[in-house]
């Protein structure tokens, strides 16, 4: 499949300030997910793909074309930033409108458009009388997520779009997103929120220190994603007898046994060989289970610190 | 929960962005924070001060006093300032994250931006200054200076000559630095104080001087050192600032980068 993004090499310093350093890239069409601690280089590289700055060294291609000062990439994308900075003085159909026109669009379809999108995000209408600047932070990422569905954009840049919605708004928000890459529109997401960004993301890249580690790559790729959690906590009436059990089954390789709270925190040597039969395996050692959990999502694994390039 | 799977459609035609649609974009972006209440209730601030100001010095029946002072008060004082400044902040707005992020995103070249910008700007402007004009009127009609009607047409070509060139400038000075305000106060003086109450050619460096030319042969107190212009002269030699003027200023908006957040701009 063709990528909708192409970087190679790519590096951009700011002054002796690191932001991305010799990174390589292909973000293939569909929902794709930016994965990193702050200054990691998310924001970097969508500053670099809707062709704000340049990048120091290497290349980046949108769409088989370098975006800066490229309006004919920056009509086939939309970006929503991570700052709430929106105009003081605009309502929110008003503020739509002026971006509508400016994408090329005559103010009575622009108008229309505008409505259609904030209705779409599920801005109430009793809203739109207000200005952008007086809403929460929630009704503006709203606003903000309207303004990038205007004019039906190929790639949509979201940086931290979840920020500051309720679990309903953000569930809101995965609707949209969904619905856009069922019709075809690709969609490049950064969130703190991973459980969010796993159940919505196709593809991922994690960031760190403005590079991909590899090792973090490969335990965030499609192929790791299938396979089973290579922890797990287990919640029962005897931690201790439970993991003798597990380690003379020859099934785990490390365990963390917290009495008072009566869990036992398990790293498997053989994952398939357990999760085949768990019941049968748990069953066996004789203790009562109450709870049985992956220790951490595998998104969660693939962004632990101690995993370096 | 799966993640959703992309299937490529068709992918509907990109959007043309037309000069004129650009422009009412653009419009509709920079009215709305010109007109704030907090802006008019300044506006209103200045008028008054100025009615007060121009009140106290004027005395009844004199014309030409009255002139002077709004040529060489307002319109070689007042006005540019406002004008230069507002401008140099309305760019510099434009480089913070709320236009960066949203406006710079969509279709427009940068060049063609800047000038839509400037051109709202300067509607803006022009239109409220017609404020000031109105409360230095107002002292006129108190006083009853003579011919205030037949100076109108006269002092608003000025006022838009006026704050099309110190526009410009506050562009370009603008986008060039965040202490605009010091480089205003340097070209001020340096420039419109300096070079241009040189009795020599040179001082045709200066915008005021090209104003107060033009308005010396028409309106009784302008005081000009130089021979009079035309009001055609005039207008073509503040065009060609502001053509410099705003030149300079795409060129350095086009080859900035915008690095975010409404901080380092580099």
């Amino acid at each position: 499949m063709t990528p909708i993004i192409h970087a190679e090499n790519l590096s951009r310093f700011y002054g002796l300030v690191l932001g991305l350093n010799n990174v390589t890239l292909d973000v293939s069409p569909g929902i794709t997910g930016i994965v990193g601690p702050n200054g990691s280089g998310k924001t970097t590289l969508f500053r670099l793909l809707t062709g704000q700055i340049r990048p120091s060294s290497g290349r980046i291609e949108v769409f088989g074309q370098v975006p800066w000062n490229n309006p004919a990439v920056l009509a086939r994308l939309a970006y929503c930033p991570e700052n709430e900075a929106v105009p003081a003085a605009l309502r929110p159909l008003d503020w739509l409108v002026a971006l509508g026109q400016l994408s090329g669009f005559a103010a009575r379809e622009a108008r229309a458009r505008g409505a259609a999108a904030l209705e779409r995000v599920r801005l109430a209408p009793e809203h739109w009388k207000k200005p952008v600047a007086k809403f929460s932070k929630g009704m503006k990422q709203r606003v903000k997520l309207a303004q990038c569905l205007l004019h039906e954009p190929r790639l949509i840049i979201l940086d931290e779009p979840m920020n500051g919605l309720d679990p309903m708004g953000r569930e809101d928000f995965s609707a949209v997103l969904r619905e856009l890459a069922r019709d075809g529109t690709s969609v490049l997401i950064s969130s703190h929120i991973l459980h969010d960004l796993e159940a919505l993301c196709g593809a991922f890249i994690l960031l760190r220190n403005g590079r991909i580690p590899r090792a973090s790559n490969e335990a965030a790729s499609a192929e790791a994603r299938r396979r089973w959690p290579a922890a797990t906590t287990i919640r029962c009436d005897d931690p201790r007898a439970l993991a003798r059990h597990l380690f003379a089954c020859d099934l785990i390789r490390g365990c963390e046994i917290q009495d008072e709270r009566g869990t036992l925190h398990v790293q498997w040597s053989d994952s398939d060989r357990f999760h085949a039969d768990p019941h049968g395996i748990l069953l066996a050692s004789g203790v009562a289970i109450h709870e049985v959990r992956s220790t951490a999502s595998f998104l969660e694994r693939a962004v632990e610190p101690s995993l370096t390039p | 929960m799966n993640a959703p799977t992309t299937t490529l459609t068709a992918a509907p035609a990109a959007p043309v962005p037309g000069l004129a649609r650009a422009l009412g974009g653009v419009w509709r972006l920079t009215y709305p924070e010109f007109f704030r209440t907090r802006r008019l209730l300044v506006l209103a601030v200045v008028c008054g001060l100025l009615f007060l100001l121009t009140a106290q010095n004027v005395r009844h029946g004199q014309t030409e006093f009255f002139y002077r002072w709004v040529v060489e008060f307002y319109l070689t004082f007042v006005l540019p300032s406002v004008a230069l400044i507002s401008a140099a902040g309305a760019i510099r707005d434009d480089m913070a994250s709320v236009s960066i992020d949203y406006v710079l995103t969509r279709p427009v070249r940068r060049p063609v931006y800047v000038v839509l910008r400037y051109l709202c700007q300067v509607v803006c402007l022009l239109v409220s200054s017609l404020a000031p004009l109105a409360a230095l009127f107002g002292v006129g009609i108190m006083h009853e200076v003579d011919r205030l009607g037949a100076m109108l047409p006269h002092l608003l070509l000025a006022q838009g000559l006026i704050v099309a060139g110190f526009a410009a400038v506050g562009f370009l000075f603008g986008a060039l630095t965040t202490r605009y305000f010091a480089l205003a106060i340097a070209y001020g003086m340096m420039v419109e104080m300096g070079v241009g109450q040189i009795p020599t050619q040179v001082s045709k460096l200066s915008m005021t001087h090209h104003v107060l030319a033009m308005l010396q042969p028409l309106v009784p107190g302008a005081r000009g050192m130089h021979a009079p212009e035309s009001a055609a002269t005039a207008t073509g030699a503040i065009l060609l600032f502001v053509a410099v003027a705003l030149g300079a200023t795409v060129a350095v908006f086009s080859m900035r980068e915008f690095t975010g957040a409404g901080t380092a701009e580099k």
